[in-house]
């Protein structure tokens, strides 16, 4: 079956990791290295971004010791933070360019946005739950993510006010595809969304659009983290 | 009344004992149904074997401690019983509030994610031990110093039990969970009123005054503490959201909630341009099971014309339509807006159908509207006695009603190759039925239900299935239409079209291009499609047997649907998924086979401790079939009950009513068993006779549940479950007399292993249910029915031995 198959070796990329200002930058280079080159992400911005956005300040103060563990991490109201290279694996699905405008549903501990941030300059992000908005929120601006426009909201609705948008990121698994940001995606544009029940197997699905049409495409399953090896 | 004290409880009544002991242990049984009840809602899962090894560990346990200091324990048995029975009425109430604290709360989904959960696990069976071994000991305590009258109180415990049964379900059906311990807390007490009289008055006093307190303190309903990951958890985080309903039954906590955010979420084709209307949603258990669309979505639930399963509408006229346990979310409104004339609904939720079909003149939902009738019984149960036939039935995704992961252990008789068979037949000339699946990746569930059709229509008699057959993908699941006359060219230009329009992929029809199968949805391992054609090609076997997890279709006899972990495949799965991420995929499985690991580690522990106590009193001669029958007994009665409880399910539909019956027959009949065998001189050649009959019985049991299920089809459920009951005669009479005629001899000959016995039957017992649930899973429940014969067959060899060393010369 393909999806045993192994993968080919890793490539490292030349990278320029900006150190961060922080004392933890040598445990994401570290990540960086071990959990996602290792793991075949090789797109150049992302790796970058990854190198220094400060993940510990988006993990709740008793992990914060187990931010650049290769797992995802609870942050309370049923939320996870995920596995590092989820977020570096959807980052990288995305594509994005610095003029990219992003939605991001589902904003929980604000780290995925705070990646999105770093490529693109317009990132919107929506949370349902007021709590996990406003922690969002605070870690993003202590991130120095805090141009990352955060709103509490249905997610389903999406952003109409600032649509369409290029890539649109959906960071809870849902086990529909909300009509309105298929609508509110942009021609060309690409979303990513985990689908599937909440603690079934999920599957990691790309949306396109082009020329009206929609298009999907399976790139991974995931359950807080990839099931299967190897997936890019 | 007769007053009959003995050397060991002086002063104690006979008939007051049996009804204390009897009450007791109808207590024991009632809390393990509603503990199954409070984790399930709680949890993902009943584990309902796990409870019930944790009860039997506390059962061993307490053998254990009475062979360990039986010189102590003993000459204190009236003084201590009445402490014991309160303790454990205590023990109850606390252990669940215990359960429920949030700083000790085990969380199974974190459980291969934060190591501190495992901890936690650890800590929810000692939080629920101590009822079950303090209420052991009071138990063990009696039937030891009765030992020579065994049979009269091995009468009254097993009758006690099984009427705790009855309790458990009468409690759990009408109490909610935060309620149904209160009741058996009152049962546990009324055990304490009976011993009280026969307590000197300081003790009395202080008794009533801690019973009192029990039952002011057990009246207070206890906080469930859902996980926060279960779906009735995360709803009722969104802002505004409130439960509006609550109803109680046999089949999971039925609750409704409102808020802003909740709305029907189906497997949407994303060329849906319509709304999603904001809707109250259905939880039970805290499972999500559905929505509860308005009155103006019944007009037209047009949300549910984009998903793949409406493939049956496609072509062809559909007037009578039926929908198998469909839960609310708009299907019958949908059916009704197609132009079905007839929609039966069959939905065994009693809570559910009630709230559903209340004010006839009144629609209150889609299910009282004109034209639709709710059958309140199993899908599987209304296929079997459904009259007339069908152009439409529609079977409930395995999403919505298990795939894999947790749910794995969670027998499902609708989608049995037996289940799509019985479908088939009431299937009207052009009829189809419909099945879909959610497609998991790897591929397994959409997989398996392609395999159970195909082999269900061979079997039907169809040559040539893929005539017959054809199937739409989208992006996340497969619908399956199954026809009764063979596909003709205009379906399926239809359901092309159908196809198209909603940027579906077909993936089964009679005149399929390969670049057809992946147009729209783009899948990222062409082996799915290779493993489709295998299925309805010659492949099928070699695929069967190659590939990663198991396919082969469930049966009634190994309805496990969602069990797809090959024990034999471990080492290709290892090296296919990422390290420790099996659990994800297979949680259930796992969890089944680490709580065995777990408690047969326990109950070796339990069984070798008490050896170097024994062997400084008396002689050590006999040890080894003292072993050998008391296991023997412990582990063949559980393969028989745990086989019955599964065979049950798949008769009379509804899993508590099965363990009910089986509960409750087995143990009644037992306990007239025991009551029997007090006639029987005690010796060993009459034990290997008993167990002789017991091996008979099991196969006569066996057999009666295969007719009884066969031949009462169609009639009411009570009546089924009344023949259920009959049927479990012949197999509880033979097994309940090996125990105590064992006890009586073992008495004779060697009485200070007589409470080890116990430990050793306690412990055997508590380690066999998630055992056999992983056997049953392998091989089906005949296997279970086999090796409980092979387990008696061991116990007569343990009787054998003793035979043969008591013989003279």
């Amino acid at each position: 079956m393909s999806w045993l198959r192994g993968f080919t070796a890793a490539i490292l990329l030349p990278l320029t990791l900006v150190a961060a200002s922080d004392d933890r930058s040598g445990e994401r280079e570290r990540m960086v290295r071990e959990q996602l080159e290792a793991r075949d992400i090789r797109d150049g911005a992302t790796l970058r971004a990854m190198a220094q956005v400060p993940r510990h300040l988006f993990v709740p103060e008793p992990l914060r010791h187990r931010a650049y563990e290769d797992t995802p991490l609870p942050i309370g109201h049923g939320q996870t933070i995920s596995q590092p290279y989820i977020v570096a694996f959807m980052t990288a699905a995305a594509r994005l360019r610095p003029q990219s405008k992003v939605l991001e549903i589902g904003t929980g501990s604000g780290y995925q946005a705070a990646v999105l941030a770093q490529i693109a300059e317009q990132v919107y992000s929506i949370e349902i739950i007021p709590a996990l908005a406003q922690r969002g929120h605070q870690a993003l601006q202590a991130s120095g993510a805090g141009h990352v426009q955060v709103r509490t909201g249905d997610g389903y609705d999406g952003w109409a006010d600032a649509a369409p948008f290029d890539v649109i990121v959906v960071t809870a698994a849902a086990e529909a595809i909300p009509p309105p940001l298929v609508a509110q995606l942009a021609e060309d544009g690409r979303m990513l969304i985990p689908v599937g029940p909440r603690f079934g197997a999920q599957n990691l699905v790309l949306v396109t659009k082009r020329g009206g049409r929609v298009r999907t495409q399976t790139l991974l399953p995931v359950r807080f983290v990839p099931l299967v090896r190897g997936g890019s | 009344m007769q007053r009959r004290a003995t050397t060991e409880m002086p002063g104690v009544s006979e008939r007051r004992l049996r009804l204390a002991l009897g009450l007791l242990s109808a207590a024991i049984t009632a809390h393990q149904l509603v503990v199954m009840q409070v984790l399930g809602y709680v949890h993902w899962h009943h584990f309902a074997y796990m409870v019930v090894a944790v009860a039997l560990l506390g059962f061993g346990a307490a053998g254990t401690v009475l062979t360990l200091w039986r010189a102590a324990l003993l000459p204190r048995a009236s003084t201590l019983l009445p402490w014991l029975v309160w303790g454990m009425g205590a023990a109850m109430v606390l252990g669940l509030s215990l359960s429920q604290q949030a700083a000790v709360a085990f969380d199974l989904h974190l459980l291969f994610v934060e190591p501190r959960q495992w901890l936690a696990l650890g800590l929810l069976y000692s939080w629920l031990l101590p009822a079950f071994f303090l209420g052991g000991l009071a138990t063990s305590l009696v039937l030891t110093s009765r030992a020579r009258e065994a049979g009269r109180y091995y009468f009254a415990n097993l009758v006690g039990a099984g009427a705790g049964g009855v309790v458990g379900v009468l409690a759990v059906e009408w109490v909610a969970p935060e309620r149904s311990f209160s009741v058996v807390v009152v049962v546990a007490l009324a055990a304490l009123a009976c011993l009280l009289p026969e307590v000197r008055a300081r003790g009395r006093v202080g008794l009533a005054v801690l019973g009192l307190l029990t039952a002011a303190v057990a009246i207070r309903p206890i906080p469930l503490r859902p996980s926060q990951f279960k779906p009735i958890a995360l709803a009722l985080d969104l802002p505004g959201a409130q439960v509006v309903t609550a109803r109680s039954s046999a089949q999971g906590w039925l609750q409704v909630v409102e808020a802003p955010g909740l709305r029907p979420s189906p497997p949407l084709s994303l060329n849906f341009l319509g709304t999603l209307p904001v809707v109250p949603a259905v939880f039970i258990n805290g499972y999500a099971y559905g929505t509860l669309p308005g009155r103006a979505e019944w007009a037209d639930p047009s949300w549910l014309d984009w998903t793949p399963s409406a493939v049956g509408w496609a072509a062809g006229e559909r007037a009578r339509v039926l929908l198998l346990e469909p839960g609310p979310g708009g299907a019958a409104a949908h059916a009704r807006a197609k132009g079905a004339q007839e929609v039966v609904v069959a939905e065994p939720h009693r809570a559910l159908v009630d709230l559903m079909t209340a004010g006839r003149d009144q629609p209150v939902s889609e299910w009282a509207l004109p034209g639709v009738r709710v059958e309140r019984t199993t899908g599987r149960h209304y296929l079997r006695q459904a009259e007339g036939s069908f152009d439409l039935v529609v079977f409930p995704s395995t999403g919505l009603i298990g795939g894999a992961g947790l749910t794995a252990t969670t027998e499902q008789f609708l989608l049995t190759k037996e289940a799509f068979r019985e479908a088939w037949e009431r299937l009207a000339p052009g009829g189809a039925l419909v099945v879909s699946a959610p497609l998991e990746f790897p591929v397994r569930p959409a997989l398996r239900v392609l395999a159970t059709l195909v082999e269900a229509a061979e079997e039907a008699g169809v040559a040539n299935v893929r005539s017959h057959l054809l199937a739409v993908r989208s992006w996340s699941s497969v619908a399956y239409l199954l026809h009764r006359d063979p596909i003709d060219a205009a379906t399926v230009a239809a359901v092309r079209v159908f196809a198209d329009d909603r940027s579906f992929d077909p993936l089964l029809l009679p005149d399929l291009q390969p670049e057809e199968r992946d147009a729209y949805n783009a899948w990222p391992d062409p082996g799915f499609f290779t493993a489709v054609d295998a299925l309805l090609g010659p492949g099928r076997v070699a695929l069967y047997r190659d590939y990663a997890f198991r396919l082969r279709p469930a049966t009634d006899g190994r309805p496990w649907f969602g069990q797809f972990l090959r024990w034999d495949r471990l080492g290709v799965l290892r090296d296919g998924i990422e390290h420790g991420r099996l659990p994800f995929l297979e949680l259930g499985t796992v969890m089944v086979a680490l709580t065995f690991v777990q408690l047969a580690v326990l109950a070796v522990v339990l069984i070798l401790l008490p050896v170097r106590r024994l062997r400084g009193v008396g002689s050590s001669a006999g040890s080894g079939s003292t072993v050998l029958y008391f296991a023997g007994l412990g582990a063949g009665f559980m393969l028989v009950e745990i086989a019955l409880m599964i065979r049950l399910h798949a008769w009379l539909g509804s899993p508590l009513l099965s363990a009910a019956v089986v509960l409750t027959g087995l143990l009644i009949f037992a306990g007239l068993g025991s009551q029997w065998s007090e006639r029987w001189v005690a010796v060993p050649q009459r034990r290997v006779a008993i167990v002789g009959g017991c091996i008979l019985a099991i196969a006569l049991g066996a057999l009666l549940v295969s007719l009884g299920s066969r031949g009462t089809i169609g009639v009411p459920t009570t009546l089924q479950a009344l023949v259920a009951l009959l049927v479990m005669a012949p197999v509880g009479f033979a097994l309940g007399q090996a125990f105590p005629v064992g006890l009586r001899d073992l008495e004779r000959t060697a009485p200070e292993r007589v409470p080890w016995a116990w430990a050793i039957n306690g412990c055997v017992s508590v380690a066999t249910p998630a055992g056999a649930m992983l056997l049953a899973l392998e091989w089906g429940t005949g296997a279970l029915f086999a090796l409980a014969g092979l387990a008696y067959a061991l116990a007569a060899l343990g009787a054998l031995r003793d035979a043969t060393r008591a013989a003279p010369g």
